[in-house]
């Protein structure tokens, strides 16, 4: 390969990608450590203890896992059952167009319309009012900076489930699903056993590291939950953020300790995912 | 001798792949290399085109030392198992190719490609893009795009397997036909039996990575590895 | 009269994804929304032409973003597209590959909060090029795996082939490669552009407030509880690409596979 191609891809890699790793996870560790940064007064494990035991970063890991499986969970069935039944329909037409409006959506955006929709003065709750369900604001359910998350699930799904639908379009026509259940269907399969034993199963194979990557994206979500989540529990970036945001300056190395331990776990379930697949993952 | 390889070795990590490859060519003459997959023929010719290095050994061209001289430089075309004619190119502008290179005026394109075209049978298909083409129609054109640099050694890479038995037969006479009327020096890899015989005017049989050439084509098929004696053993047999 | 489940459940689906859209807009000319009415009163488009005459700052963001944004896609698609090719052909490929994967998967806001300390040493925190910069740390990567698929045996056959026909690396990225790559330069351009013009949190960390993106602008008038502005702004963010996805609907077919 030519020289100069060789070390401008080096340049590029190690430029935006190996040097800005290495300098912000250092920084973090360092910091976070107490080696580095105001008020710090050298090497202790103090801040990482208080972390652990007084802040809430374990229920913030947990409720940053909740989040990203149920919604993906969701998102899966949901596309699967569209991408599957309707896969005729999103090859032309006025539907096809329309179930890719969501992608136009940024995460902000998807957050703010879903405040607006499902808030106990949102649009939701109008309706709910018209239709005499409810009979003030205080009677609508919370749906939004929630324990459960249900805003922020619902703004995920908005934004991620078209994707989904596409992987499983794009997938159903590239493994010949069609083809599969004609045959299973042949050999005395219902419609329904071909689809458990055979579409979904190989749907979900083939499809598993793109999954399993979109996990990793929403467990770092942060703009969802900054507008639609509530002060406990957190998603881990919202809760990094706040602790390096915030006035109390003795919060700043926990914060970059939760950015470690949120780069570790992400760095760990990316090398299992990678070793374990091959990742035919075309962005 | 026209081409002259001296002791080619070449090794991928513990495989040795290639292992004192000799091999003298004289000119306007196609040396068949029969051989199954894997048994380095591919590699051998990737080597003298310079698309890959040697870990020791020469190539003489014409008495002209070019085992360090870049592909580009050669002037030895290397024609793959795919047609591999450029997507985006119609059959005009993928024979053309070579000469636009070599920066030579259009008038004198547009008068060789033409000519080409009518020795290749093409000229319906002039402008039609590689997709609207079949298989055979696609060997005539990288046929076309690769003598029309008049190359003095031209490397054949299995270029015919991919075709059914027609087109093949058909593709077999057009380059029996080409060599004679460009008068080309060419190395024929196969791993059809009766493909390298009729191809070849020399012959010769590689075999874990150690090529083995014939001085005619009686010792060739009366050797018991090249597989001959068992074919007729087979046909007489029915 | 009838109705088929499967069209009733179609039904359902598009206004679930045309919904949002109307709110948006409505909410963008109207200037009440009083509780319990479903749709926004006194609607018109003199917000619009106010938002862009008066001192919101609005115009000034689109203009902000469009720049970056395109800045962003034109340097991460093209040096996406030649560290790619490198990686593809490597013996390591896979050890790259998570190289590039990682800065890529990271939360953009955690990465810059992490890194903030290194652009206020550069005098890069809180200017346009230091969000530029940030925001390549997630492009590019993104870019590199986009186009790591396109480098395969046939690509790498066809430079060879050029080579043999006396061409240089150069001739034949100029005459075959590129021509070959157009689609995909095409869509990763777009997924780089739509990946700046969305991007919050690392803009807003770097920026520090003082690059105005659309995206500082919706936060800005959502805590200033403007959410007629708010909404305004979030049009100006989905629509472009409405119209893009709706003028190319392949590239969305193109995005996953």
């Amino acid at each position: 390969m030519d020289k100069r191609w060789k070390i401008a891809s080096i340049i590029g890699l190690g430029w935006f990608a190996a040097l800005p790793l290495v300098l912000s996870i250092g920084y973090a560790l360092l910091y976070s450590l107490g080696v580095i940064g105001a008020l710090n007064k050298g090497f202790t494990l103090l801040h990482w203890q208080k972390l652990f035991t007084e802040s809430a970063v374990f229920g913030s890991f947990a409720f940053s896992a909740y989040i990203a499986v149920v919604t993906i969970v969701v998102a899966v069935a949901l596309s699967l059952t569209i991408a599957l039944q309707y896969h005729r329909h999103l090859q032309r037409g006025f539907f096809s167009s329309v179930i890719f409006l969501p992608m136009a959506f940024p995460a902000l955006v998807s957050a703010f319309f879903f405040f607006h929709a499902l808030s106990k003065s949102g649009l939701l709750s109008r309706l709910a009012y018209k239709a005499g369900i409810v009979n003030s604001i205080e009677a609508f359910a919370d749906l939004v900076n929630d324990q459960w998350g249900i805003g922020i699930i619902a703004a995920h799904l908005f934004i991620c489930f078209p994707f989904f639908v596409m992987l499983f379009v794009n997938r159903i026509k590239s493994e010949r699903v069609g083809a599969y259940l004609s045959l299973a269907k042949s050999l005395g399969a219902t419609h329904w056993q071909a689809l458990k034993k055979v579409a979904i199963p190989l749907l979900i194979k083939k499809t598993l590291p793109n999954i399993l990557l979109y996990f990793i994206f929403m467990f770092g979500s942060y703009e969802i939950p900054l507008l639609l989540g509530r002060s406990s529990p957190e998603m881990v970036s919202v809760l990094a953020v706040r602790k390096l945001q915030k006035f109390n300056l003795y919060h700043i190395p926990q914060g970059y300790a939760v950015a470690v331990l949120y780069t570790v776990f992400t760095l760990g379930l990316l090398i299992i995912i990678l070793r374990s697949q091959k990742l035919d993952y075309d962005l | 001798m026209f081409l002259h390889l001296q002791h080619i070795q070449k090794g991928y990590g513990t495989q040795q792949v290639l292992n004192n490859v000799t091999v003298q060519l004289p000119a306007q003459q196609t040396l068949s290399i029969l051989g199954r997959s894997g048994c380095g023929k591919s590699t051998l010719l990737k080597i003298i085109a310079g698309i890959e290095m040697a870990d020791s050994g020469s190539i003489y061209l014409n008495t002209k030392d070019i085992t360090h001289l870049k592909p580009a430089e050669r002037n030895i075309v290397y024609l793959f198992q795919e047609a591999l004619l450029f997507p985006n190119m119609n059959v005009f502008e993928n024979i053309s190719f070579g000469l636009r290179i070599r920066k030579k005026s259009e008038q004198e394109i547009k008068k060789q490609v033409n000519e080409m075209v009518e020795s290749l049978s093409l000229g319906d298909h002039i402008s039609k893009m590689p997709h609207q083409l079949s298989g055979g129609q696609k060997q005539r054109v990288a046929f076309g795009r690769a003598l029309i640099i008049q190359p003095p050694l031209i490397l054949l890479d299995e270029p015919f397997s991919n075709l059914d038995v027609e087109a093949r037969t058909n593709m077999q006479g057009l380059y029996k036909q080409v060599a004679k009327q460009y008068r080309l020096t060419a190395l024929f890899v196969t791993h059809d039996l009766k493909e390298a015989l009729i191809m070849g005017d020399q012959m010769s049989y590689m075999q874990q990575g150690q090529l083995q050439l014939y001085q005619n084509k009686q010792d060739f098929m009366n050797d018991e590895k090249t597989g001959v004696k068992n074919e007729l053993v087979f046909w007489n047999g029915l | 009269m009838t109705f088929k489940p499967r069209y009733v459940s179609i039904a359902v689906i598009t206004l679930a994804c045309i919904t949002p859209v109307l709110v948006l807009v409505l909410l963008s000319l109207s200037q009440s929304w009083v509780y319990p009415k479903v749709i926004p009163g006194r609607l018109s488009v003199s917000q619009w032409r106010e938002a862009f005459r008066q001192n919101t700052g609005i115009a000034n963001s689109l203009y902000i973003t469009l720049l970056l944004a395109a800045a962003v896609a034109v340097i991460s698609t093209t040096s996406g597209f030649i560290c790619s090719k490198w990686i593809a052909y490597h013996k390591h490929k896979k050890r790259l590959l998570l190289l590039a994967y990682l800065p890529f998967v990271l939360s953009p806001v955690i990465l810059a909060v992490c890194l903030k300390f290194y652009f206020i040493k550069l005098n890069l925190a809180g200017t346009f090029v230091g969000v530029l910069l940030a925001q390549l740390v997630i492009a590019f990567p993104y870019s590199t795996i986009f186009f790591t698929g396109f480098w395969n045996r046939q690509m790498l056959q066809y430079e060879q082939l050029v080579k043999t026909l006396g061409g240089s690396q150069g001739y034949a990225f100029k005459m075959v490669i590129v021509p070959a790559a157009k689609p995909l330069l095409l869509i990763c351009f777009f997924q780089c552009f739509l990946i700046a013009w969305f991007e919050y949190g690392l803009t807003s960390v770097i920026g520090y407030g003082k690059v105005p993106t659309l995206t500082i602008k919706v936060y800005q008038f959502v805590t200033e509880a403007n959410i007629y502005y708010a909404a305004l702004s979030c049009c100006l963010l989905v629509l472009p690409p409405i119209l893009l996805l709706w003028i190319n609907k392949r590239i969305i077919f193109r995005q996953v596979k």
